[in-house]
């Protein structure tokens, strides 16, 4: 008894100890430090991140702290950084993330690192988002489209040519459902329709609601748009859960990236809608698949499509701490987007992650590791040059009702709904409706 | 206490019957622990293969490897560590004294006080989320051990009280009346009777504080944003992420999370029984 | 147990001078000490439970938001918005549904268990007891990935022994359909929770008077028999105190759905906690969070009042 509690007693002390010496450190004291957060925490990013952060550190002779910042609990983080003051000097995050700093009046604009850089550079549409006010936000690094992606070897085997419409779309789907052992259940589903009430329910509603011309808000004047659009949202809604009964796997409607992407690369189902990310995913896992991916932009209704949806990632600098700093930060900025450094960061995640710039992609198309999607390249940097893509609730620039959407889960329950045959689609258009004018009543005050 | 000398009348199942039960028992309880750990050591092709085996043909340790090799889940374990056991030690010390005040005294105001400490026991932690978490936050104690000690005393004190009080009034009042006659001070009469007395109990309560501690996800995930200050459990629930789940690492996490936690419960499993039954609910 | 060593006896053994002043002057030094006993744990409860609790009632009158703009007072406002909320009756009934079929299951599995471990002449009685107890300590966390893993609809082995089964789809997963994932939560919750009441009726159960039993076992009355008559009857205060903290417990009871369900699918696994954390993390409203909270709170205080009653009761009649 006694022998124990000795035991106990020296290993508190010890823990104690070792209590006293974990202290976060703090950059706001020092001129010369900067802190900067990122969402991106795949390995393969965080590590070419921390490289060229170290490397204009040290032309400009400060110290970066860099800290990843996963993007589940990245708006708790954000809060908690506000609260305490203690936002970070710059900060990485995707567009929504950048959205909510800016209603929050965190960050500063940044239209003279753009103007220095070469206003002319940017693909515009990466502007138009981050922009509010008249003054752009943000200096977008690199930005993501959604496509289809599909099996090139499965279509040529079954001779199916790319769907036009969202009845060829459709067909085509159910062509490729396959019973590969002949036992009577399906083995290889035609399309993936993810379904995770986090997100990814959003995301694939969204494609079909852009395809056919259905907004949060309005692109043009701003106003709450969806409310009048429920008619067409019902038959999007329709349409996506037909498509999920004739040809998505049954858990699908559980599904996040990382389920109907390893579905693809491991050959269980032929069709999905995503960013580009199975093809890294592809060159990790099952390299022999890559080269019979391919992607195609999803259709319109009858033919035309209205437009698309895609996000992407930026720079904001912190408004905090004074002139001299908020200086040194877009500094730092403006050094981290030569051609070379922007390509660079994009090509860490191969086909998913896009540069801003017109010089970073002449470089980036050059790469080995996209050599074989140049059609794929060039669909997508038309699709972000000359169509409309937009990314939920900032249809017309920068609006904290995206964060809302991301961090809030009544779309995938709405969807879910559907989906399970709880709710008629006309139902969940109405919860979902509800659910938005509250979030935008919410966000106003 | 002799179950030999027990007597509890008729039975329901033979010998058999009754061995066949608890094998069945024994079965559905293990199979999530077993499952997990049979999991951690399964290479790729065998976790990933359908119908899959129970145990693993060919055990291998690489998911540990892979999963300990980065640092991370090593300053997980740490922090959990270094925050469990504060929790404890602020819990004993401060719960001793207080069970010893409210359990060997007559005074106004007493039993207002354990009625507190009663309620506090059922206050659930989802309901001082939202309050500890703005006012550590406000406090500038988010992301550091201060702040998530504060929060894990708060959901265990008053367990730790309670259970200490019932350990404190087991104690015969004779043995310290005796000694207030011969005039020992308060002070030395807890330290040098009651104390030692109560040891079993004060380490009971401690070991149920720091399993409280260790397991604790709500208020750890809330209270810590940065990264290198989370517990495991949190650490643990982010390896699950929407992009990507390496389901042998999470296994092999979640089995090297477990098992101190049961072996540290095996070993002083006699005090936590008495504890749990000498505490919790009375009569 | 040990008893004060023989030094601890000799030094409390002073000379003891036993006059009035003496006396007085003892008390008032005994009085000093119990407030430093006790003063932490007043301390305490004002600090950690009191204030976070009034602080949380005023924030439910605000509209607090989790970034630092000053809370405004906006009267109940929050509270209506919770009652005319599509959502809330939902949720509410989830909760009800989780909480009640949670409870009940494991003071059941819990009582059985508990009749088993009591068996006379038990051979390997502690061990076993021990291994019963184990789930009590396992990490919700890692219960949870456990749970995701074996309900996974390619890989996982429950759920494709359901699906060979023929009771749900080829490649579907049971937390992909609500009736299933609640059905899930609800078994893994029996699972981890199941030794604490089993733990109480043990130790009820060796409190009943063995004679009892022995002339019952006379009469010729059965197991069955004198479970009904016997020990059910002295199980009662112990089930009514055991049912209270257990529905307080699991009514709120967050970890375990969070991690498994996240609510879903299609919200039929959401109940109020979650509901509560949606609020303040999701939407960031902190003051219609803790509205909720508020209402979550009353719904069950008459439990807790019923709680604090009968165990005083118990309390005072084993004094």
């Amino acid at each position: 008894m006694k022998r124990c509690v000795r035991i106990l007693v020296a290993f508190l002390m010890m823990a104690s100890l070792a209590a006293c010496t974990g202290t976060s450190s703090d950059s706001s004291a020092n001129p010369k430090k900067l802190v900067i957060w990122t969402n991106l925490t795949a390995d393969a990013q965080a590590k070419v991140l921390q490289k060229q952060f170290d490397e204009v550190a040290h032309e400009m002779g400060i110290e970066v702290e860099m800290v990843t910042v996963s993007f589940s609990d990245m708006y708790t983080k954000l809060a908690t950084a506000v609260q305490s003051g203690e936002v970070p000097d710059i900060m990485h995050t995707n567009f929504s993330g950048a959205a909510y700093l800016q209603a929050q009046d965190m960050i500063a604009p940044v239209d003279d690192v753009i103007d220095g850089l070469g206003r002319d550079d940017f693909i515009s549409t990466y502007l138009h988002v981050l922009g509010k006010d008249g003054k752009t936000w943000g200096v977008p690094d690199w930005a993501l489209h959604n496509s289809v992606w599909y099996r090139k070897d499965l279509f040529a085997k079954k001779g199916l040519q790319v769907p036009k419409t969202w009845d060829e779309f459709e067909a085509v789907a159910k062509a490729l459902n396959t019973d590969t052992d002949k036992d009577g259940k399906t083995d290889l589903y035609g399309f993936a329709v993810p379904m995770h009430a986090v997100q990814v329910a959003a995301q694939t509603y969204y494609e079909m609601l852009y395809s056919e011309g259905v907004y949060t808000l309005d692109p043009q004047t701003g106003d709450y748009s969806f409310g009048n659009q429920k008619e067409q949202a019902v038959k999007a809604l329709d349409y996506m859960i037909k498509l999920y009964k004739e040809s998505s796997p049954p858990s699908s409607t559980e599904w996040s990236w990382n389920e109907y992407r390893n579905a693809l690369v491991e050959g269980t189902v032929a069709m999905t809608l995503d960013m580009g990310a199975v093809v890294g995913l592809a060159e990790a896992n099952n390299p022999d698949m890559v080269k019979n991916l391919g992607s195609f932009e999803f259709p319109g209704p009858d033919g035309t499509k209205t437009a698309s949806l895609g996000s992407g990632y930026t720079f904001v600098a912190s408004n905090q701490g004074g002139d001299a700093k908020v200086e040194l930060r877009k500094e730092f900025l403006k050094r981290l987007y030569t051609p070379e450094r922007a390509a660079e960061r994009a090509l860490s995640r191969p086909m998913f992650a896009f540069p801003s710039m017109y010089s970073a992609l002449k470089i980036y198309r050059q790469d080995p590791s996209v050599a074989a999607f140049q059609t794929e390249i060039d669909s997508i940097t038309n699709a972000f040059e000359h169509s409309n893509w937009y990314w939920y609730g900032m249809e017309p620039g920068l609006n904290q009702l995206s964060s809302q959407i991301e961090s809030t889960t009544f779309f995938g329950e709405a969807i879910q709904g559907v989906a399970l045959g709880t709710r008629t689609s006309a139902d969940a258009v109405g919860y979902i409706d509800q659910q938005l004018q509250e979030q935008i009543a919410n966000i106003g005050k | 206490m002799d179950t030999r000398t027990r007597v509890i009348g008729p039975r329901l199942f033979s010998r058999l019957g009754f061995w066949l039960l608890v094998l069945a028992v024994l079965a559905v309880v293990s199979f999530p622990l077993v499952w997990m750990a049979a999991s951690s050591l399964k290479p790729s092709e065998e976790l990933f293969k359908t119908p899959p085996s129970v145990l693993p043909n060919a055990p291998t340790l690489t998911w540990y490897v892979e999963a300990f090799r980065d640092s991370a889940a090593l300053r997980y374990s740490l922090n959990s560590l270094v925050i469990a056991t504060a929790t404890t030690l602020i819990c004993v010390v401060l719960g001793t004294l207080g069970a010893y005040g409210l359990a060997r005294f007559e005074y106004r105001g007493r039993k207002p006080i354990i009625v507190g400490v009663l309620l506090a026991y059922c206050i659930p932690p989802i309901m001082l989320m939202t309050p500890l978490y703005r006012l550590i936050s406000g406090a500038g104690l988010n992301s550091t051990y201060v702040g998530v000690i504060v929060g894990h005393f708060t959901i265990t004190f008053p367990f730790c009280l309670w259970l200490l009080i019932s350990f404190f009034e087991k104690i015969p009042k004779e043995i310290e009346e005796s000694a207030s006659v011969d005039g020992a001070s308060i002070f030395t009469i807890f330290f040098r009777i009651d104390l030692p007395l109560c040891m079993p109990g004060i380490l009971s309560a401690g070991i149920m504080v720091f399993i409280l501690s260790w397991n604790e996800y709500l208020l750890a995930s809330v209270l810590v944003s940065s990264d290198t200050m989370k517990t495991l459990t949190v650490g643990l629930a982010n390896y699950i992420s929407s992009t990507e789940i390496n389901w042998g690492v999470v296994m092999a996490i979640g089995t090297a999370t477990t098992i101190p936690i049961i072996v540290l419960f095996t070993a002083v499993q006699k005090y936590f029984v008495e504890g749990l039954t000498a505490g919790s609910v009375k009569g | 147990m040990r008893y004060p060593n023989p030094s601890a006896t000799t030094r409390a053994t002073l000379p003891a001078t036993r006059d009035e002043t003496d006396n007085r002057e003892r008390r008032r030094r005994r009085e000093l000490g119990l407030v430093l006993f006790v003063a932490p744990t007043v301390v305490f409860l004002v600090v950690f439970v009191l204030y976070p609790l009034l602080y949380n009632l005023w924030l439910s009158l605000t509209n607090a938001r989790l970034l630092g703009t000053t809370p405004e007072f906006v009267g109940l406002e929050n509270y209506l918005r919770l009652f005319t909320s599509s959502t809330f009756s939902r949720y509410l009934w989830n909760t009800v549904v989780w909480t009640v079929v949670s409870v009940a299951l494991q003071m059941v599995v819990g009582l059985g268990l508990a009749l088993l471990i009591n068996r006379k002449n038990l051979a390997f009685g502690t061990a076993l007891r021990t291994f019963l107890l184990i789930p009590y300590v396992v990490p919700a966390v890692a219960l949870a990935l456990v749970t995701k893993w074996v309900m996974n609809g390619d890989y996982g082995i429950v759920a494709t022994g359901l699906q060979a089964m023929g009771l749900i789809d080829h490649r579907q997963s049971p937390l992909a359909l609500p009736a299933y994932a609640m059905a899930v939560v609800i078994l893994v919750n029996v699972w981890r929770s199941y030794p604490f009441p089993m733990l109480i009726y043990w130790a009820a159960l060796k409190g009943i008077d063995a004679e009892l039993y022995e002339a019952a076992s006379v009469d010729g009355a059965g197991w069955w028999k004198s479970f009904w008559y016997i020990t059910l009857p002295a199980l009662k205060n112990t089930t009514i105190v055991l049912l209270v903290l257990r529905i307080v417990w699991t009514a709120t009871y967050f970890d375990l759905i969070w991690m498994i369900t996240g609510g879903g699918p299609a919200g039929s696994t959401t109940h109020l906690p979650i509901m509560i954390y949606q609020a303040s993390f999701g939407t960031f409203q902190t003051g219609y969070a803790a509205a909720i909270s508020v209402i979550l709170g009353l719904i069950l205080v008459a439990g807790v009042v019923f709680y604090v009653r009968q165990s005083l009761a118990t309390n005072n009649t084993t004094r």
